[in-house]
């Protein structure tokens, strides 16, 4: 068997930490777009506009004062249940604190809120 | 048979195993980023459409009329289900989610309305829509909207005063 030529050992040094040295980078690209999609997963994932949008809704219905209230409310529950698999109850108060309580099983949000019975004042200083 | 060589054939073989992987890694890394991508877009979109949506749910008049709350462009076109009111729904939405500081977007939509009725029924109608929806990446932005059907103006509802759901599937075209 021929002697082992020992020539070239700085260039063979050099492959070795050029190719561990691209594995590394490599390893800090996959990381850096996985936090990417994960922010972005996260803020699909929570319930924000959900949220928003409900408590609006309940102010409306504070606002119009409907005879039916707790029906209304029923159909916030039904259809919320069924279209957008979250929990929702709301408890009506006609002088007290109203309640909104909000469960998708990930989120859970929960508030006790005392509306302002008369927006009149508001209704001309926008007219 | 020649014999000589051998290391420098295990080396070549081990750096060609070496290059091969990394180059795997690589590409393969590169590729994990489109998915990263469409999320972020998907993001955004579903901003913009609830957004247009809870534009649309407020009111332009602020008058003291006979309701004590006036009614917003969206409770309207709802209530006017079957007499023109997707249409109005369709342009104004259209107007509001197609606004970009060069030119206009491009955007589809299709959307469905969910009711309750007494008896514990839901039940879902079509709303307006562009195109129909055929597995595009779509997002999928809803709203409450406070309608009054007291007349029975649309036959499917309940007549009474009550709350259903909009939900607006949407997607660049």
């Amino acid at each position: 068997m021929a002697r082992l030529n020992d020539d070239g050992q700085w260039i063979i040094l050099m492959a070795f930490i050029i190719s561990i040295g691209i594995f590394f980078i490599a390893i800090l690209l996959n990381q850096s777009v996985l936090v990417g999609q994960t922010t972005a997963e996260a803020v699909l994932e929570f319930p924000k506009a959900d949220i928003q949008d409900l408590r609006n809704e309940v102010w409306v219905i504070f606002i119009r004062n409907e005879s039916n209230i707790d029906e209304i409310i029923e159909d916030i529950k039904g259809i919320s249940l069924s279209r957008k698999a979250a929990v929702v109850d709301i408890e009506s108060n006609t002088t007290g604190p109203w309640k909104i309580h909000y469960n998708n099983g990930i989120t859970r949000y929960s508030e006790e809120i005392q509306y302002v019975s008369d927006p009149y004042p508001y209704y001309y200083f926008h007219y | 048979m020649n014999t000589d060589g051998q290391l420098y054939t295990i080396e070549g073989v081990a750096a060609s195993v070496l290059v091969l992987t990394t180059v795997y890694l690589v590409l393969s890394t590169t590729t994990v980023l489109t998915p990263g991508e469409t999320h972020i877009y998907d993001m955004q979109l579903e901003q913009l459409g609830n957004d247009v949506l809870a534009v649309m749910d407020l009111n332009e008049t602020w008058g003291a009329g006979s309701h004590k709350y006036p009614k917003s462009p969206l409770e309207n076109y709802i209530e006017s289900i079957g007499s023109g009111g997707e249409d109005q729904f369709k342009n104004h939405f259209l107007f509001l989610a197609n606004q970009t500081t060069d030119g206009s977007d491009n955007l589809k939509f299709t959307s469905t309305i969910t009711y309750r009725k007494l008896t514990g029924e839901i039940g879902t109608i079509n709303f307006a829509q562009t195109n129909d929806y055929n597995r595009e990446r779509a997002v999928k932005v809803t709203r409450w909207v406070n309608i009054d059907n007291s007349l029975g103006g649309i036959s499917d509802l309940d007549a009474r005063p009550q709350t259903v759901l909009l939900e607006v599937l949407l997607w660049r075209g």
